[in-house]
């Protein structure tokens, strides 16, 4: 796994596998806040979170990863992958996380360059590696463009563009080529 | 010859205070709306404001001595976290759900930023029991849900007045909305360490999933809003 320090963020306490605890939102929301937190820790700001814009994002995720599920053993790996991949997507698109001052650490970095994107990718990153670990005992490596402003530059700047983008960004931060014409489509993926 | 004390049902004393404490509350909101007063000319003004005083201060008094009677009255029988199916199981599950579902409704409604509102606990024990007629053998807890739920918007368990400016709600919708969360929260799991956040966490999906919520309440669409309660229930 990569040395990302907002990867070891401590989850919240739940009985259940993750991935079941991540599809209930009083989990996904308490998550949530800790990795922003934590990301406001790490740049040296603050963020403000609504609730009521991440129930929004949650309820869309739920679908997406309903609709979109193949109920196929041999991919369920690959789909768990990539429910991370529209988690980010949907994150993206209302970005429910609002910095309320400017990062005073680690400037000139990627999270310094856009903190809401990075605050969501971090988290999605985290609850993904951590589901990894917890179902298959996999360590997921995390690609070096991880600090490539360049990649966030374009990252941001597409995203505002095109809502599936973010889909296919975090594919590449997996270490996967997406299919970038349709990078939110898991079918296509394949 | 009967010589036992008449003693009055609970949920209808409880209701009694609860009408004289909103009565209080919403007459006192009133007043202090009245901002024109201030306008008026001395000693006109003088006069209103010692006059809006002395109410504030009676409707003060009353509304905290109603709350502490209200709160005394029988102590309530039903818990946070017992699960819908089981108030549905008991032949006497009408009161406990009541009490349940009166304590929930009222965080519900701040929940959705609704500032005023009256929520009948008698109405919610009538839903039950109305609910209860027309169910069938063995259905499963989501349909009874779905029947109580429209049992519940029929007898206006909840009525919301105003709410405050941060929603993108209509106070109709908080009916509906603090009603249906109540209910899916109800039908979740939910321990004693987590049922509030439970209950805000069901607020938020609703409110996220409102459009589906307020047009199969509004069609009186029993088997949408099951499958919505089937859908989501393990989401809260």
């Amino acid at each position: 796994m990569s040395d990302l320090p907002l990867l070891r963020v401590a989850l919240p306490p739940t009985n259940q596998p993750l991935r079941l605890a991540v599809r209930r939102f009083r989990w996904f929301k308490l998550a949530f806040h800790a990795h922003t937190e934590a990301a406001g820790r790490h740049l040296g700001c603050i963020f403000a979170v609504d609730d009521e814009t991440l129930a929004d994002v949650f309820v869309r995720w739920l679908e997406a990863i309903d609709r979109q599920n193949p109920r196929d053993k041999a991919r369920r790996r690959a789909f768990f992958e990539f429910a991370a991949c529209l988690m980010l997507r949907e994150l993206i698109s209302d970005l429910p996380v609002a910095r309320t001052s400017e990062p005073s650490r680690e400037t000139g970095s990627a999270g310094a360059f856009w903190p809401e994107g990075y605050a969501c990718t971090m988290f999605c990153l985290s609850i993904h590696a951590a589901a990894m670990k917890q179902e298959f005992n996999l360590d997921v490596d995390i690609s070096p463009s991880v600090d490539d402003l360049r990649s966030w530059w374009s990252f941001k700047e597409n995203s505002a563009e095109n809502r599936s983008f973010p889909a296919g960004f975090l594919q590449k931060l997996l270490g996967h080529e997406p299919n970038w014409s349709m990078p939110d489509v898991f079918r296509a993926q394949l | 010859m009967n010589l036992m004390p008449i003693r009055p049902d609970p949920t209808t004393l409880r209701e009694v205070l609860r009408g004289v404490r909103h009565v209080l509350r919403s007459g006192r909101k009133s007043l202090q709306d009245v901002g024109a007063m201030e306008n008026l000319p001395e000693p006109a003004a003088r006069l209103a404001r010692t006059l809006i005083g002395d109410v504030d201060d009676l409707a003060r008094g009353l509304d905290g001595m109603a709350s502490r009677i209200a709160g005394k009255v029988i102590p309530s029988n039903g818990s946070p976290v017992t699960p819908f199916a089981e108030f549905n199981a008991h032949p006497q599950g009408d009161a406990p759900f009541a009490v349940v579902a009166y304590e929930a409704l009222k965080k519900a409604v701040r929940h959705l930023h609704a500032r005023n509102a009256f929520i009948s606990e008698a109405a919610a024990r009538a839903a039950f029991q109305r609910m209860r007629q027309s169910a069938a053998p063995g259905q499963p807890a989501e349909a009874s849900a779905a029947v109580l739920l429209l049992a519940m918007l029929d007898l206006r368990v909840v009525r919301a007045e105003t709410l405050t400016a941060e929603t993108r709600l209509k106070a109709a919708d908080v009916d509906v909305l603090a009603s249906f969360s109540v209910l899916l929260w109800l039908l979740a799991d939910r321990s004693d360490a987590d049922h509030d956040m439970a209950l805000l966490s069901a607020c938020e999906l609703s409110q996220a999933l409102a459009d589906g919520i307020l047009q199969a309440s509004a069609s009186r669409d029993v088997d949408a809003l099951r499958r919505l309660f089937e859908r989501y229930a393990v989401n809260v």
